[in-house]
């Protein structure tokens, strides 16, 4: 991966050695799969149940979101899901859709650095 | 009958008083008698005697006087012709006196001297009168001389002494007045004394009658009442006189019949005796045959009020009087309660024996049954343990063991529950459940089974509320009970077929229906009508019936019935059987079942069956999402719609494909369908059984997305987010990775979100192993039970996936009836690591707990760790 890269990705909350660690090194695939990020469709999912305010949903979503971020070294992300779990579990519905607004932005970012530069 | 004195009220009527009172009379009587007769007596003595005496006295003195003024006449003048006239007045009235004298004499009452004394005075005066008139020479002065010195002073002395008797009779008559009075008096006291008291005595008798009277009425009102309220009729019937005497006034009550018609109307007697002996019999007794001793007898009769039979006692009794007959008492008592009571009685006593029974064959049954597999248990450890290097044979005997204590632990879980059931432990639970995981899951069981033995498995669902509120445990084992059951009857080449549908509504609950049908061997009506007894077996089972608690429909029944429910059974020997279960479930919360978005309306959409009924539940569910659909049966029928449509203008959005059909499969349909239309049109194929095998074909062809039957709301969603979300992308290269070669290992994982089940996948592959993805728990399932054994050397498993997340997943595998079911590694994936999660994935079967998100390293070295392991073995 070029250098370009890296650190655009690097900046954009990444962190690229962890991910690669947890796939064994293969860059490529970590490429692939990064790549593939914004096409999943949770972060969507997410938004919608909590307009519609459906918490059982969006556990789910978010959950899920936490997985995939935590599989690709999205640390900042996958944080603000696992707050965000956390919230929705408890009931505290008003603290998850704060931390949804956080949640929303570094997706954003993420995905925004993602798309470019390639 | 004896006779007996009345305890209370009067003695015995005394027979003084009547005589008493007839002996005053008599005393009055005569004594009134005899008063009248003496006073007649003195009337008439007052009358011969006073009265007559003082006339007499007065003729006497006027006689007397008379003769006195005649000789008076002498004084004056003494003529011849004087003397004549008054010798003449003389001679008539001398018989005068001499006859009231003779009178006077004969009845004066007073003293006696009064009489002579008058006598003597009259003789005198007769001597003197008549030597007077005898001597009519004698001169003047003479005369005069005699007349008044002598004779005047007689005729004075006369009428003085007449005077005396005179007064003496008028005084007599006053006397007796006076005493007549007396008399009088004392009668009229005596009568008066006399009547009132024969007055009070009679009053006083009169009302000791009345009293009497009133009792005995008393005691006949008693009697009245007291046999119409008892419930047995008497009647007492006179022999001698041949009538009746008495009826008691409860035959309406007891027997329906009026008095009036009962005496009266024969025809009405005959109808009532339901059999023709009793009423001879009564009929004999009341007309002609004499009985001498009392009889008994049961007779039913037929109560013309109510309508219903009665069984009566009749007793008769005759009451003898010298030596005959004089009376029959007859009573008819109820005895229809007592008949009832008795066959009660003896029908439990009959009941418990039987269950005595019963009881008696289960347990020895159970024995038998119990020991069988514990026996096997204990035989295969042993040969086992003989053999520890065989790998093969202890295979086998690991096998053998662990079907048999599964046998054994079913059957014990059915007397337990048997047990519970009656001794009435058990409560249905009410709590959401997923109904669409649980027919998952029974689906998935039940089909591996069917598959295993050839015979053909369907489930469909009718439903689109997949959450309800109810007790999930029960029901499962209800369907869990009947599919086995219809498994195990149902030879291979049959077909056995679980239907869910909703037949009513009753306020919140939904009732619904399930129906297990099978093509099996059937039951005849006789064991139909024993079947849900505890321990009944089909005895003409035959080979089929493989032991079993014969508890299963039982249970199946008691809890249909806690439940609230009802379940029906159709079947005939040879015909197969179906079960129809009706239960009552609240509507739990839908969590997905609205439309998510905007781009999901007016999807068309178009699906493709051969089966029409899939075809047309597809479409309402579909359209209940809010999409346009329209259905054909075929596949080629499908492309050429497609085509249309395309050429019309208005095209299909999604394109929903039965795999299995006749002439062209889903897929050969799909690839036809891709070559013609592009990249927009989503196909899914349909299918009740696994693809997995056919994924990559699948996906060649064209295919996005798959979807299970049954079809429910959430799984086609997700189908359909799927087949939107991503094109079709080939499976990453498998690429070797460092120090861990898995090749030859064959690993099933199931994910349901598609980048990490990639991610994942593509992790394996790079360190060699093949992998079989799958994105949901159900298809791990199926895929594992179709696969034959050894096929896979390791199952990961998401544990966060809807429908059928790992846990259940797991559940089904470790309980297929398969060698390595038991063995084959299974890992948990999860982000949950905490104990509890741990332990759960434990529970349902699973071996090891993988952390997401995933680490390479971590999974590496695991499942280095259970490889190696397997092959150090």
């Amino acid at each position: 991966m070029e250098q370009n890269r890296w650190d655009a990705l690097q900046n954009a909350g990444i962190d690229l050695p962890d991910a690669l660690r947890r796939m064994a090194g293969n860059t490529e695939l970590l490429e692939k799969f990064l790549m593939r990020f914004p096409e999943d469709d949770n972060f969507g999912i997410l938004g919608r149940a909590l307009d519609g305010a459906d918490w059982d949903t969006a556990l789910i979503a978010v959950h899920t979101l936490k997985g995939i971020s935590g599989n690709l070294g999205m640390g900042r992300l996958c944080q603000c899901c696992c707050r965000m779990v956390e919230q929705l579990r408890a009931g505290d519905t008003a603290g998850a859709r704060a931390s949804y607004n956080e949640l929303a932005g570094v997706y954003r970012a993420l995905c925004g650095a993602l798309k470019g530069g390639v | 009958m004896r006779n007996r004195k009345w305890k209370n009220g009067g003695e015995r009527i005394n027979i003084v008083w009547p005589v008493l009172v007839c002996g005053l009379a008599l005393l009055f009587a005569v004594l009134s008698t005899s008063t009248i007769l003496s006073m007649n007596q003195d009337l008439s003595a007052l009358y011969e005697y006073p009265y007559l005496n003082a006339q007499h006295i007065n003729r006497a003195a006027n006689a007397v006087s008379l003769m006195r003024q005649g000789m008076n006449r002498l004084a004056i003048r003494r003529g011849a012709k004087d003397y004549a006239a008054v010798r003449t007045l003389v001679e008539e009235a001398m018989p005068e006196l001499e006859e009231s004298l003779d009178y006077i004499a004969g009845h004066y009452l007073g003293p006696a001297e009064d009489v002579d004394v008058l006598k003597d005075a009259a003789e005198q005066i007769v001597v003197l009168q008549q030597e007077l008139l005898e001597h009519e020479e004698y001169e003047a002065q003479k005369a005069k001389r005699l007349l008044e010195e002598e004779l005047a002073p007689l005729y004075d002395q006369f009428m003085e002494d007449s005077n005396v008797v005179m007064v003496w009779s008028t005084a007599a008559v006053r006397e007796m007045d006076r005493e007549s009075d007396h008399t009088t008096r004392k009668v009229v006291i005596l009568a008066a004394v006399m009547t009132l008291f024969i007055l009070t005595v009679s009053v006083l008798y009169y009302r000791s009658i009345q009293k009497k009277s009133r009792e005995l009425e008393g005691r006949e009102l008693l009697f009245s009442l007291l046999t119409e309220t008892i419930d047995d009729v008497v009647y007492i019937y006179h022999a001698t006189r041949r009538e009746s005497e008495f009826l008691s006034g409860n035959t309406e009550r007891v027997l329906g019949l009026t008095e009036e018609e009962l005496l009266r109307d024969p025809d009405k007697r005959r109808a009532m005796f339901a059999d023709q002996e009793s009423f001879r019999m009564v009929e004999a007794i009341f007309r002609g045959t004499v009985l001498r001793k009392p009889v008994e007898r049961e007779c039913r009769i037929m109560n013309p009020k109510t309508k219903r039979e009665q069984w009566m006692l009749l007793q008769v009794y005759p009451v003898l009087q010298d030596g005959g007959v004089e009376r029959y008492i007859a009573k008819l008592e109820d005895q229809t309660e007592e008949r009832r009571t008795r066959q009660t009685l003896r029908d439990a006593l009959e009941n418990a024996r039987q269950a005595n029974a019963a009881k008696r064959n289960f347990l020895s049954r159970m024995s038998h049954e119990i020991r069988t597999p514990m026996n096997a248990i204990i035989g295969m450890t042993a040969i086992a343990a003989a053999d520890p290097d065989d790998r093969a044979k202890t295979e086998e005997c690991l096998t053998k063991i662990a079907y048999s204590s599964k046998y054994l632990l079913s059957i014990i879980n059915d007397v337990l529950d048997m047990s519970a059931i009656e001794s009435g432990k058990i409560s249905i639970t009410r709590e959401p459940f997923d109904l669409a995981r649980l027919l998952t899951e029974l689906g998935a069981v039940y089909e591996s089974q069917c598959a295993s033995r050839g015979v053909q498995f369907a489930l469909t669902n009718d439903l689109s509320e997949e959450h309800l509120i109810g007790d999930q445990v029960r029901l499962n084992q209800i369907l869990h009970n009947l599919l086995s059951n219809a498994v195990k009857f149902t030879p291979a080449g049959g077909r056995v077929r679980l239907e869910v549908g909703q037949t009513g509504q009753q306020g919140v609950y939904r009732q619904l229906c399930f129906t297990v049908s099978d093509t099996g061997i059937g039951m005849d009506e006789g064991f139909q009508k024993r079947m849900y007894l505890p321990f009944e077996q089909d005895p003409h089972a035959g080979v089929l019936r493989q032991g079993g608690t014969g508890l299963g429909l039982a249970i199946v029944r008691n809890l249909v019935t806690l439940m609230g429910g009802n379940i029906r059974v159709k079947s005939a020997p040879g015909k197969g059987s179906v079960f129809q279960v009706e239960l009552p479930f609240e509507p739990g919360q839908s969590v997905c079942c609205t439309v998510e978005s905007g781009e999901r309306k007016d999807l068309r959409v178009l699906v493709a069956d051969d089966d029409r009924g899939t075809c047309e539940h597809a479409a309402l569910l579909l359209e209940r999402m809010g999409m346009s659909v329209r259905w054909v049966l075929s596949g080629a029928e499908a492309v050429e719609e497609i085509l249309w449509a395309c050429a019309d203008g208005t095209d299909y959005d999604v394109c929903i494909l039965d795999w299995q059909m006749p002439g062209m499969d889903g897929i050969e349909t799909a690839r036809r369908i891709r070559e013609r239309v592009g990249p927009d049109l989503l196909i899914i194929i349909l299918s009740a059984y696994d693809w997995s095998g056919v994924e990559p074909q699948a996906r060649a062809a064209g295919v996005n997305a798959f979807l299970s039957k049954p079809m429910f709301p959430s799984n086609l969603h997700r189908a359909l987010r799927e087949a939107a979300g991503h094109g079709k992308t080939p499976p990453a290269p498998a690429r070797r990775c460092g120090r861990y070669d898995f090749t030859g290992r064959r690993i099933l994982l199931a994910e349901d979100n598609q980048l990490n089940l990639e991610i994942a996948a593509a992790l394996l592959e790079s360190a060699g192993a093949a992998v079989d993805q799958v994105s949901e728990g159900r298809a791990a399932v199926r895929a594992f039970a179709q696969s034959p054994p050894g096929t896979y050397d390791m199952i990961l498993l998401d544990v966060q996936m809807p429908v059928l997340d790992g846990h259940g997943a797991a559940r089904a595998i470790r309980a297929c009836p398969r060698p390595d079911a038991a063995r084959i590694p299974i890992f948990a994936m999860t982000a949950n690591a905490f104990a509890e999660d741990v332990a759960a994935a434990k529970a349902a079967g699973m071996n090891e707990h993988v952390a997401k998100p995933i680490d390479a390293e971590a999974l590496y070295a695991l499942l280095d760790a259970y490889f190696r392991g397997d092959k150090e073995e």
